[in-house]
């Protein structure tokens, strides 16, 4: 579904993401794994067309990223990024324009579940809540591909089961989620690869099980090992 | 396309809600000076609405380009660009609202300030002296028949020149974005792009027009005059196409 070829981002003096080979399939859920400034975020967003990669050639479904593939994947940035004059029923109106797999049934019921209300400003919201709302407008499209950047940063340890439990259950049939986070123990019952990103390379990646068989040891403390 | 404008438009609401909220106070001001016969009332009213017409479509103008740099430069960029849209749409999305929102702005005001004229008129009873005062004001002023020819050559010159303006600094900001996008002062040198960018124009259009197309003070709508034209449409194009390429192939928000 998503293959990069030697994929790179150079910024000014710096370089982003540097020479990056990878391939997500059809209908799993994966974990970006890495400290800040490892790429994580840089290639979430080339995936998603908002970001041009210097080097290197990236294909969504065998295209490259552009309009088409923008039809097909949902992102949600670890910023907040609605505009100010938003509030959350015109965050659904706004997402209902402009992709057709949005669905205004399945945005309400977020929305319901995630303790929000529709007159509610989206700049004024905690952080917590603006992450729920983030979530909600994301998870109400029926996209192919789902990546979320940190979704879980600012919420609170108690509506986390849900949010990941939501999560889950967008993961339908030949759906693909890529979720970037440091909670790595969070993520590490229900995902089904790992990719590990450091200084903007890939230095692991693969099935999350069998990574746990050949190192004798549980991606949390893989994790420790690697970045530690 | 027409979601894309309606967004754009919704973006830059609120300006046009707090002039017509000034705008009404004014006219309300006029008002009460016309039913009480007071000149001065009417005159502040009046002379207002136009000084207010007249910074409006300045800023709405500015307000577009600024538009513009906030969705390259905050988060809010994901909105736009996240959308399933090209380029093309996009940027054209943008200037169709600024063309739309001007036009919309200045025939408000300008029936406005005519409905005032009338009242002012029909309160004091002699709309065909004021008829005749505008014609020979007109004729005072330029000396000459007025011809329609030259009238839409102002229209259309007027209207692409400001447009160019508009286009060239949007092309200003992408470069900047593309070439620096990591630099503290890319505001400062889309300022500096835009500059030149606006020099180079100036100096192609008086090389296409070496004799020019004025006859003393008067304009003159010549073959020169349409080429001078003919350089800003092209200019406009341009800034419109190389927006959107730089957009599409090398913009990362």
């Amino acid at each position: 579904m998503v293959e990069a070829k030697s994929v790179g981002k150079r910024y000014l003096g710096k370089q982003a993401v540097k020479d990056v080979d990878m391939v997500w399939e059809d209908g799993r859920i994966y974990a970006l794994l890495g400290p800040n400034g490892s790429g994580k975020t840089t290639f979430m967003k080339m995936v998603a067309g908002l970001v041009k990669p210097t080097t290197g050639e990236l294909y969504y479904d065998g295209k490259k990223i552009g309009v088409e593939s923008k039809r097909k994947v949902a992102y949600m940035s670890t910023e907040p990024f609605f505009y100010s004059y938003m509030n959350v029923k015109h965050v659904g109106k706004y997402y209902a324009d402009f992709f057709e797999d949005f669905s205004m049934a399945r945005y309400e019921e977020l929305i319901a579940r995630m303790d929000l209300k529709m007159t509610d400003k989206a700049k004024e919201l905690s952080s917590g809540l603006a992450a729920k709302l983030k979530i909600a407008a994301t998870l109400a499209r029926d996209a192919q591909l789902y990546m979320l950047d940190e979704p879980l940063n600012g919420i609170d340890i108690i509506a986390r089961e849900s949010i990941i439990q939501t999560i889950v259950e967008a993961a339908g049939e030949g759906k693909t989620i890529v979720i970037s986070s440091h909670l790595v123990d969070e993520l590490e019952p229900i995902v089904d690869s790992v990719v590990f990103m450091k200084q903007g390379s890939v230095i692991l990646a693969g099935d999350a099980e069998e990574i746990r068989t050949e190192r004798g040891k549980s991606i949390v403390d893989l994790y420790k090992e690697v970045y530690a | 396309m027409g979601k894309l404008i309606k967004y754009e438009f919704r973006k830059q609401l609120m300006s046009k809600f707090v002039v017509g909220i000034v705008i009404a106070v004014l006219e309300l001001v006029f008002l009460a000076g016309l039913i009480f016969d007071k000149g001065d009332w009417a005159g502040i009213g009046l002379g207002g609405m136009m000084i207010v017409a007249m910074i409006s479509l300045l800023y709405f103008s500015f307000e577009s380009i600024v538009t513009y740099s906030n969705d390259l430069r905050t988060k809010q960029s994901y909105m736009l660009f996240l959308t399933p849209r090209n380029m093309f749409q996009i940027v054209g999305a943008k200037l169709v609202t600024t063309i739309l929102q001007i036009f919309v702005c200045g025939c408000a005001f300008a029936a406005i300030g005519i409905g005032d004229v009338f009242l002012v008129c029909a309160a004091k009873g002699d709309v065909k002296m004021f008829l005749d005062t505008v014609k020979e004001f007109f004729h005072a002023l330029t000396g000459v028949e007025i011809r329609l020819v030259e009238v839409i050559y102002v229209v259309v010159m007027l209207l692409i020149a400001w447009l160019v303006f508009i286009a060239l600094a949007i092309f200003a900001i992408t470069l900047s974005t593309t070439l620096l996008s990591n630099w503290k002062f890319k505001g400062v040198a889309s300022v500096v792009i835009y500059f030149i960018l606006d020099w180079c124009v100036t100096k192609v259009a008086t090389l296409v027009t070496p004799t020019g197309f004025l006859e003393g003070e008067y304009l003159v709508v010549n073959t020169e005059a349409w080429a001078f034209i003919g350089v800003y449409a092209a200019t406009l194009a341009l800034s419109y196409v190389g927006t959107a390429l730089l957009l599409d192939k090398k913009v990362s928000v």
